[in-house]
Formats: structure tokens, sequence, C-alpha cells
């Protein structure tokens, strides 16, 4: 007989079993559609030859549960605090399952406008939890919105657990919709840049699958994975007894990997009789643990740091951080310890935009180079999310946080008295840091639009005694936030996108606000307002879930990023760049953030053009924020 | 045509210059360097007051003379790209750098209280 007409049988058996319960649950484990009944078309006879009417369920017999509250029993079994989704009949079954089985906690539902901002909340609350919360999205076109922000996870090495629908049997799928919505092979849309994928075959499949997508998600080098729910497994009757039959996995500690002794005690060998040995490092930070760590090891060996910025690594107004003299320190290096180091060949080489595209090194040729982390655990095909490749002398895969104790001890115990000269040196190369970094502020200070520099220092008067977060990148404001205010812990900054998808910064901000909202934590985000625009009702379910966040739109009105590469093109081509607003510029009318958050219903300053009204407006929305409810400033702004 | 073309960067030129305080003090010329230095682009890498940022240097002020400053912009082989004479004529040049030179100094960081506390602890 074929598989087709087994399960016609199948269906008829469950359907005749309505009446009788030892034939359902014969046949319900073994993925009966129970959904069939309220498929419209075919409508199937039941036992006494009526036809369920279209769209009508017929409620579970007693004593039955339904797949998905065997899934969301998984979930709560994985510790998942939150289920990012917009809605869609792909899992109807899991989300009714989720808000009245589950009690809507853990997870909790929380309503996206759209797939891209339900994953990326995900990336900003893992930077701040380590852990992975979960974005719920529709079979097929809900998953195609998320790919940009699955991406960026991935390129950024951020677990986020994905979830989506699908309606994998032909035969249960209604026509339509539900039918464009199924695939048989969903996860290929995005197999080259998730860690792992799995469409259990079965319900009683779905718990190991589960189980090992959380698994891959969070190990070696964290990542998002994709585990496809099959909308007839969650819409499975599942008889009382063949409950126990349906395991729920145990998720025990896990642990990360460090290098083995041997080659540790090999590097501080190496960095003790370096000369001048450089630590360069990007994106290490996950946790509280990891800035003390660095910070003990750049001591013991009174070495100095380079950062650029992928997470919080190091604290910025520490005497060895050379991340403002970063040229003069590199060419000065003998070895460079490189950790977490995605892109190790842009670290230690410039390639300036021309038309040549020629790399010079930063470093003189007889440098040695180790390069210590995960980055390289995280390499896949097709993409080049892992960078041009650049040759270590030494390359190690393990965790740098890991390693970074017994490396300590190491260089500890090989210290020599030569590490307290090279310190007061290093020391003194930094000394003159903050009187330049003043006068580089002031400049422009009265300007309007409003100069990036007066926007951090105006934000940091606010915010200094708060224990915060700026959940956004730093790089299109000059990294003042980065270079004016205090960074200790690794919350206070979050580091980068990784994949450099735009319209990253809101949403995942917003994710790190609602992580943020259980420690008491103020979340800043100062998002373009190109970024913005990709994902603008990220404030609404910031407002409707009282996440409270101070989203600041710096307001240069326009993809000025994309402006300046208009002008690269024109001067290039000789042909002169007083065009280069066409197709960049965002004005003509300009958008007016704060009428659009407010009618969201959220609390809104602004445009703010004179400085001399940011402080003042900057008050007033810190208020709302600090009463647990988001707020929006927009700030009209120098380009950079 | 600039405002035809330019409407969101002029104004916004205007008001910076407005706040500034640099229409007090610049004379006609530089004023009129003001509008060509809108014009010709370099405020996207410089800024609207030549104070630099991420994407290009300092050039408000530039201790470059006016010949080592054209100098750079007519053959610069590194991150900026060199802007010819077509591009930007060399009256346009003088005004520009006339008008980077006019613009009035910032006011010293000691006197902005703001400044302070940044690295005060
Ligand atoms: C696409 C970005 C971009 C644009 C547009 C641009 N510049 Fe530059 N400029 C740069 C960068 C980057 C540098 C640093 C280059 C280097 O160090 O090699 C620079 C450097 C300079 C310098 C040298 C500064 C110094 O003290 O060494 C001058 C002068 C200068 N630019 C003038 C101009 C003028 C005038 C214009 C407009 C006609 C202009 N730039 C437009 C990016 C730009
Ligand atoms: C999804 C996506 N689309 C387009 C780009 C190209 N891009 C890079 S930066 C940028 C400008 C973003 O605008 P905004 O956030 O306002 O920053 P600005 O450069 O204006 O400071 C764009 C469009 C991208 N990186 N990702
Ligand atoms: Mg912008």
């Amino acid at each position: 007989m074929s598989g087709a007409d087994q399960s016609k049988i199948k269906r008829r058996q469950f359907l005749a079993g309505a009446a009788a319960a030892p034939a359902v649950a014969a046949v319900a484990l073994n993925g009966s559609p129970a959904r069939a009944q309220a498929a419209s078309v075919p409508a199937v006879p039941n036992a006494a030859g009526e036809v369920n009417p279209p769209g009508e369920a017929t409620p579970l017999p007693e004593g039955y549960t339904c797949g998905s509250d065997h899934m969301v029993d998984v979930l709560k079994a994985l510790d998942i605090e939150y289920i990012a989704s917009n809605p869609a009949s792909t899992f109807r079954s899991l989300q009714e399952s989720i808000i009245n089985y589950g009690g809507n906690s853990k997870p909790e539902f929380l309503t996206a406008l759209h797939e891209d901002s339900a994953v990326h909340y995900g990336i900003g609350y893992a930077r701040i939890t380590g852990k992975p919360m979960a974005a719920l999205v529709h079979g097929v076109v809900g998953l195609q919105h998320a790919t940009m922000a699955i991406y960026n996870a991935f390129a950024d090495q951020t677990p986020v657990y994905v979830i989506a629908g699908n309606s994998i049997s032909e035969w249960t799928r209604r026509p339509g919709a539900e039918s464009a919505h199924a695939s048989i092979d969903q996860a290929q849309m995005v197999r080259d840049f998730v860690k792992w994928d799995e469409q259990p075959p079965s319900l009683r499949d779905f718990s190991n699958a589960a189980a090992r997508c959380y698994q891959a998600a969070v190990t070696g080098s964290p990542g998002p994975t994709l585990l496809v729910a099959d909308a007839d497994h969650q819409e499975e009757a599942v008889h009382p007894e063949h409950m126990e039959q349906l395991h729920v996995p145990r998720m025990g500690r896990i642990t990360k990997v460090g290098a083995d002794s041997g080659v540790v005690q090999e590097i501080a060998d190496m960095l003790c009789n370096a000369e001048n040995p450089v630590i360069v490092v990007d994106r290490f930070g996950t946790s509280m643990e990891s800035v003390p760590l660095l910070v003990e090891l750049a001591e013991a060996l009174q070495a100095p740091v380079i950062d650029t910025r992928g997470r919080m690594n190091f604290p910025n107004k520490h005497p060895l951080n050379h991340t403002e003299i970063a040229g003069p320190t590199l060419r000065a290096a003998d070895l460079v310890l490189a950790l977490e180091a995605r892109d190790l060949f842009g670290m230690v080489n410039n390639l300036a935009d021309t038309v040549e595209r020629n790399a010079v090194s930063r470093l003189r040729p007889q440098t040695r180079v180790v390069r210590l982390g995960t980055t390289t655990l995280s390499q896949r095909s097709n993409y080049g999310a892992s960078q041009r490749y650049a040759a270590a002398d030494i390359e190690i895969s393990a965790s740098a946080e890991a390693t970074l104790p017994y490396l300590t001890e190491a260089v500890k115990r090989g210290a020599k008295a030569s590490f307290r000269t090279r310190g007061e040196r290093l020391r003194m190369a930094t000394s003159g840091l903050a009187e330049a970094t003043r006068v580089e502020a002031a400049r422009a200070w009265e300007a309007s639009p409003i100069s990036t520099a007066r926007l951090a220092a105006e934000l940091w008067d606010q915010i200094k005694n708060d224990e915060y977060t700026i959940a956004t990148e730093c790089q299109f404001q000059s990294y003042w936030p980065n270079r004016l205010w205090t960074m200790n812990h690794y919350y206070n900054y979050l580091g980068t996108s990784g994949g450099f998808g735009v319209g990253y910064n809101a949403p995942s901000a917003v994710g790190a606000a609602l992580a943020n909202r259980a420690l008491g934590r103020l979340t800043i985000g100062i998002v373009g307002d190109g970024d913005y625009m990709m994902q603008p009702g990220v404030i609404w379910t910031a407002a409707h879930h009282q996440i409270p966040i101070l989203m600041i739109i710096h307001n240069n009105r326009g993809y000025h990023q994309e402006t300046m590469h208009i002008q690269r093109m024109a001067a290039r081509h000789n042909r002169g760049i007083d065009r280069a607003h066409i197709g960049t510029a965002i004005n003509e009318p300009n958008i007016d953030y704060a009428a659009v958050a407010k009618g969201m219903g959220v609390f809104a300053e602004g445009p703010v053009s004179n400085p001399v009204d940011l402080g003042p407006a900057l008050r007033r929305a810190l208020d709302v924020v600090r009463r647990g409810e988001p707020a929006l400033v927009d700030v009209v702004t120098q380009p950079r | 045509m600039h405002r035809k073309t330019l409407p969101g960067f002029v104004s916004a030129l205007l008001a910076s210059l407005f706040f500034a305080g640099a229409a007090q003090a610049a004379d006609a010329a530089a004023e009129d360097g003001a509008a060509v230095y809108s014009r010709s682009g370099c405020w996207g890498c410089h800024a609207y007051l030549g104070q630099g940022g991420r994407d290009g240097p300092q050039i408000a002020h530039t201790a470059l003379s006016y010949e080592a400053f054209s100098t750079f912009v007519r053959n610069s082989t590194g991150d900026m790209p060199p802007f010819t004479a077509r591009i930007v004529p060399d009256a346009d040049l003088e005004k520009i750098y006339a008008y980077l030179q006019s613009i009035p100094e910032p006011p010293a960081p000691e006197t902005l209280p703001l400044l302070q506390d940044v690295f005060s602890d």
C-alpha cells in the first residue's frame, strides 16, 4: 500500500476514533493529522458519514492533549524565557499552547511587527544574558523575512533559537496560503548561516531535535539554529497513554572549552619573552568574567590592548588601552596575541578604499601572530562572514575566555622585571589621551546640526550614575560613546552586528532592553535614521510589552555611509559630487520620528537641532524610561 | 541650483553657521566658501564645520599651507579620493580653504563642564 493511501486510512481511523479513544491513540503518535478536521478542503467524512463543516474544529476528546502542548513542555525545559513572533497559521497551535497551556510564561509571547525584528531581539537579548531566546516565524515567508537577522546572528556568533512553522504533508495543507507557506526543505534558505537545522519527522522526534538545536546554538562558537515545527505535529491529538512516549529533554550545564595546557605554556613563554607583545581583541567580552580576565592578563604582562570593539572587551579608560593609538603600537609589536579576532586580516592590515585595494601591513615583517578564539570554529562555506584569510603563526581554536585564567597564571610565573618599565612607557603613551579627546570633542560644540561628540557628552551627563548599556554600534557616531563614557563592564557596550546588515541596531537594542529590564539596568540605543526606518515598529513592541529603552535617532537625514560611497565614486569618475544625495538622502520630506513614535503610543521628543535643547529633551525622555517605558528622541546630527 | 539639489544640507549648513557664530565672523569670501564647501561635498567625510570624525580628519584651521592643501586634495592616493580641478576648480578650492580657516575656534574644552566630567574618574 502506498504511503498516501496509508495516510488516508490513518486519518479515517483517527476521525472514527473520536468515539473510540484507543484507536485514536494508536495512530495519533504516528503523525495522524488532527488538524485535517479543521481543513476546509478536503472535508473528510467521519464515522457517521458526516462531513465536518469547513473551518470548524472538533474539540479534543477528554483527556487528550495536543502536540503543541508537548512542544511547550520542551521549550520550558530549555528555559526559553521569551518567544518573539509575528502570528501565523503554521504555528497557530503552538501559539495557542504557549499562551494558554504554558500560561504565557517561559516562554512569554512577544508581538513582533516583522520577523526580522523577532530574530534581532534575540541578538540583543543574548548579548546581555548569554543565552538564546526564541523567534517563532511563519513557514517560508516568515523565515524569508527573518534571514538577514539570522545572518547577523551567525556572523556575530550570537545564539538565537529560531522556530519556523511548516505544513510538511501535502495531504493536510489547505490550498492557498497554507500551501504557499509550506516547504519540503525549509531550512535550505538559511542552511549556510545557521549552526544547525532540523525538521523532526514526528511529534515524538520533536524533543531531541529541539534539544539539539539548543545545544548547537550555545556550544563551541555560538550561533543561530533553526527548528522546523510541523503544523500537523503541533495539532496532533495525543492520547494520555502515549504522553509518556513524549520525552522532555534535560539540558545540563554548558561550559566553554579552553586550550590545552601545553599550548598555553607555549604562548605564555612567547609572551614573556617578547619585547613588545600587543593584545588585539574583538569579540571577547561575553560575560561578567571576561573584562576582568583581560585586565588581569594585560596587567600581568604589562601589554597594551587594542580593542576593535566587536564587544565590550577592555575598560576604555585603562592606561593600557591603546585603541586610540593603535597604529604606532602595532608597528612596535614583535608579538601579537589576537583574541576572538574574526577579522584578523583587517586588524593587522590597512586597506585603503582605492582602485588598487593594496593592503599595507600594520606589522613589521618579523612580527609573530598568535590567534586564540572560537571564530575559526564558526567558519562556513559560501558567505564571507569569516572575513579575509590571514595566517597566524599559531592558530588556537578554543575559547579565549576559558583559556585566559590559565594563560595569565603562566604569564605570572614567567614575569620579568622588565615588564614594569614597559608598563610605565605604555602608560605614558596614553597619558595625553584624555586631553586630546576633550579638544576633539569640543570642536563643533555649538554646531547645529548637533555634533556626535556633543550628543554623547550630553547623554553621558545624565546616565553616568546609572548601571547602563549602550546596545547599539557606535562607529557611525565616530565612537564618541566609547571615547567619552566610562565603560568597564561587559554590559556597558554590546558591540557590533557582525553581518553589517542595516536594521540591526533598533531591534537588537530592544532585545537588550528586554533582558536588562529584569536587571533594573538602563538601556540606550543610538540608531541611525536609515537603520531605524528598517524596523520603526520595534518601538511599538517596546511600548506594548513595557520594555524601557531610550531610543535616540542619530538623524543625519540620510544613508550617510552611502552618500560617502557615491562621493568617492563621483570623484573617482571625475564627475563632481553635487548629486551624491540622489538615492542617499532621507529628506524632502524630512521624517518626523517623534511623530511616528507618538503615533505608536510612545513618548517622544524632537526633532532637536539646537544643542542647547538637547539636555532638557534627554532628561524628559529619561524620566519616562526610568518609569519603565520606552521613549524616543530625534536628534538632528552632523553626519558622523 | 544648490537649493534644489541639496536642500537639506544647505539649510543645515546655514543653521550651523548661525549657531557657530561664523556668520558674524566670516568675511564675504569665506561665506561664499561655505556654500562651495557644501556643494563640493567635503562635508561628507569632514563634517559640516570641517571638524572631522571617523571618516576624515579635521580640516578646519588646517596647519597646511594653501599649496600643501591643494596638492593633497588633487593628488591624494590614500583613503581620500583625489578631487581634480575639473570637479573642484582652483577658484573654488581657494574659497573652501578660506572658509575652513575662517570657522570660529571652538570653545576651550576646560570651559565646557560636560567635558570635565568625562575623564574625572
Ligand atoms: C569620501 C570621503 C572624503 C571626502 C568627500 C573628502 N575627504 Fe578629505 N580626507 C578624507 C580622508 C579619509 C582623509 C585622510 C586621508 C589620508 O590620511 O590619507 C582626508 C584628508 C584630507 C586632507 C588632509 C588633512 C591633513 O591634515 O592631512 C585635506 C586637506 C582634505 N582631506 C580636504 C578635503 C576637501 C577640500 C574636500 C572636498 C573637496 C575633501 N577633503 C573631501 C576623506 C574625504
Ligand atoms: C540590509 C542593508 N541594506 C543596505 C546596506 C548598505 N548600508 C550600509 S550603511 C547604510 C546607511 C545606513 O543609514 P543610517 O543608519 O542612517 O546610518 P548613516 O550612515 O546615515 O550614519 C546602508 C544603507 C546594508 N549594509 N544593509
Ligand atoms: Mg543616517
